[in-house]
């Protein structure tokens, strides 16, 4: 078992097959070797860390992505932002807590996590405006009303079918 | 935590998933997003039409030009008619100017391009590795001439596939064996010299180029190939790949296929053909006697092939084996017959059409395989879509 303990100082106890999807903590391991220490996530808040770990217990066993199929990957990955069932379930959450998990599991290096997080953010955006977006994340428009113009110029060729 | 606390990595993650309309779209919220997604937006240009032409030329800022890998342009006529009566040259040209590391361009051309413009910028592109161009239009009426394709080709220092759509022959180059009803290029004469090729602008003359590694003939007429004699070879062509023409006269065709095939050298590996090559020789004649006198009358000696691929939409069946015969002695690994619009086709009376295809192609595979002994071939696959597939591993 491997004890961990958050930002907001709570510990877990995890199962090391299931805490191994992880890849920052699979390397830490076994850097360190088999150790009774707990290992301080300082980037990871509790809240968070549950559902990264219920992620995790649910792919228990997956095979991981492996470093020289990254390429390939990338390119199937590009292709579709289908999810299934379970992840689109799990990862309906509001906005905070999607961006916390999409942040954790940067951090962690869990890259199937990642992904199902990107994907959803990228549905979100999918087939609306601008200003649909700014309102959707609150982004302001800082943009001059002649950038502004010479923007739409810039991309007027995209346009034209 | 908001999207804007997300660090600008992530900001890219999501991007990733993005079809380009979306990243446009995001793009557009911000100064910041603008910038940070500029590079992905413009990696993989897509220009639909003339008017787009036009507009990227006019308004897309040069320093975005070195963002382009791929870059694929259509001239048809768009939407905006002030730009149709304006030359494409330039703008392609200006646009290409920018485009230093680019990687992949594809051409699908409504009206010629000017040659004496297009070659000397084309000679700078020395990053692309692949290269497509092709007619729009009709062939009749809007023809683009193998002497323009063949010298933007040869300009391309680093070319390694080339694919050539739709391309019109020049009646300078095939003027003494053009049936009537081809379409021929007759005012091509002005294409300038090149600097590697000569006056040499034909598609055979492709031989010549010493980086070609892979060559596709989509809807070419190469009827004119028949006798073809390239002097200077020098590409090593690993894979080539012809369709055949809606021009063709199939004995003269199937002559100038084979003709190709001696000639693609013998670093060559992978044949596409949907040109039964074998259907001028008797096709009942399977045995040895057959193959000996065949062999006599070989001027130049086929290549090893590790993979002859058919393209089982535009060879009938019945010219199945006398092409196989003529290729016994290429020590051809794998065989793979595919039907792509069947392959594509869901409706149930394609999909029975399909089946019964199938179950005919098979049975003459099966007499293939018991009649020949082909010591190197290690399968064949059939494929005419779903329920209507088989591999034979030997």
């Amino acid at each position: 078992m491997v004890h961990l303990v958050t930002s907001d100082n709570v510990e877990f106890v995890v199962d090391k097959e299931v805490v191994e999807r992880s890849v920052l903590i699979k390397n830490m391991l076994e850097d360190v070797g088999e150790t009774d220490q707990s290992i301080p996530l300082a980037n990871v808040s509790s809240a968070v860390l549950r559902k990264v770990i219920e992620y995790c217990e649910h792919h228990r066993g997956e095979p991981l992505p492996s470093a020289d199929a990254d390429q390939n990957q990338d390119e199937t990955r590009k292709r579709t932002t289908d999810i299934s069932e379970w992840d689109q379930k799990f990862i309906t959450v509001d906005q905070e807590m999607l961006f916390e998990i999409i942040l954790a599991a940067n951090y962690l290096d869990i890259k199937s996590l990642l992904d199902v997080g990107c994907k959803t953010v990228a549905n979100m955006i999918k087939g609306k405006t601008p200003d649909e977006i700014r309102r959707l994340f609150n982004i302001v428009n800082d943009f001059t009303p002649e950038e502004e113009a010479q923007i739409k110029k810039e991309n007027e060729w995209a346009e034209d079918r | 935590m908001t999207w804007n606390h997300l660090p600008t990595e992530l900001h890219l993650a999501v991007a990733r998933f993005l079809p380009p309309r979306d990243t446009r779209a995001l793009s557009r919220t911000s100064r910041t997003s603008y910038n940070l997604l500029a590079p992905q937006i413009f990696s993989d240009v897509t220009i639909s039409s003339r008017s787009a032409l036009r507009s990227f030329a006019m308004h897309v800022p040069a320093r975005y030009g070195a963002h382009i890998r791929r870059l694929s342009v259509c001239t048809k006529p768009g939407e905006n008619p002030v730009a149709q009566e304006v030359d494409c040259t330039e703008d392609l040209t200006t646009i290409l100017a920018t485009c230093s590391r680019l990687r992949s361009l594809s051409l699908s051309l409504a009206a010629s391009l000017d040659t004496s413009k297009t070659t000397p910028v084309f000679a700078t592109l020395v990053t692309v590795e692949r290269f497509e161009i092709g007619c729009w239009g009709q062939e009749e009426t809007a023809p683009v001439s193998e002497r323009v394709a063949v010298s933007l080709a040869a300009s391309l220092s680093s070319l390694t596939h080339l694919t050539l759509s739709r391309i019109t022959r020049s009646a300078l180059h095939v003027d003494n064996c053009s049936p009537p009803g081809v379409p021929l290029v007759l005012n091509d004469h002005d294409v300038p010299s090149h600097p590697i090729l000569g006056e040499e602008l034909c598609i055979p003359s492709l031989l010549k180029l010493p980086t070609l590694k892979s060559l596709e003939l989509k809807d070419v007429w190469i009827d004119c190939d028949e006798n073809m004699c390239v002097q200077g070879k020098v590409a090593q062509l690993e894979r080539v790949s012809i369709s055949g023409s809606m021009y063709r006269d199939g004995q003269v065709e199937n002559k100038a296929c084979l003709a190709w095939l001696r000639a693609c050298g013998p670093a060559l590996r992978s044949f596409k053909t949907g040109i039964p090559f074998g259907g001028f020789q008797p096709s009942t004649c399977l045995g040895k006697d057959w193959m000996a006198a065949e062999h006599e009358s070989i001027i130049s000696p086929l290549p090893t092939l590790t993979n002859f691929h058919v393209d089982a939409e535009r060879v009938a069946l019945d010219d199945l084996l006398p092409m196989l015969n003529i290729l016994s002695a290429c020590e051809i690994k794998r065989i793979t017959m595919v039907n792509a619009a069947m392959c594509a086709a869901q409706d149930t009376f394609t999909r029975e059409c399909a089946s019964d295809e199938f179950e005919d192609w098979q049975d003459a595979i099966e007499q293939f395989l018991t009649s020949n002994q082909w010591d190197s071939l290690k399968s064949v696959e059939l494929n005419f879509g779903e329920g209507a597939q088989r591999v034979w591993s030997l």
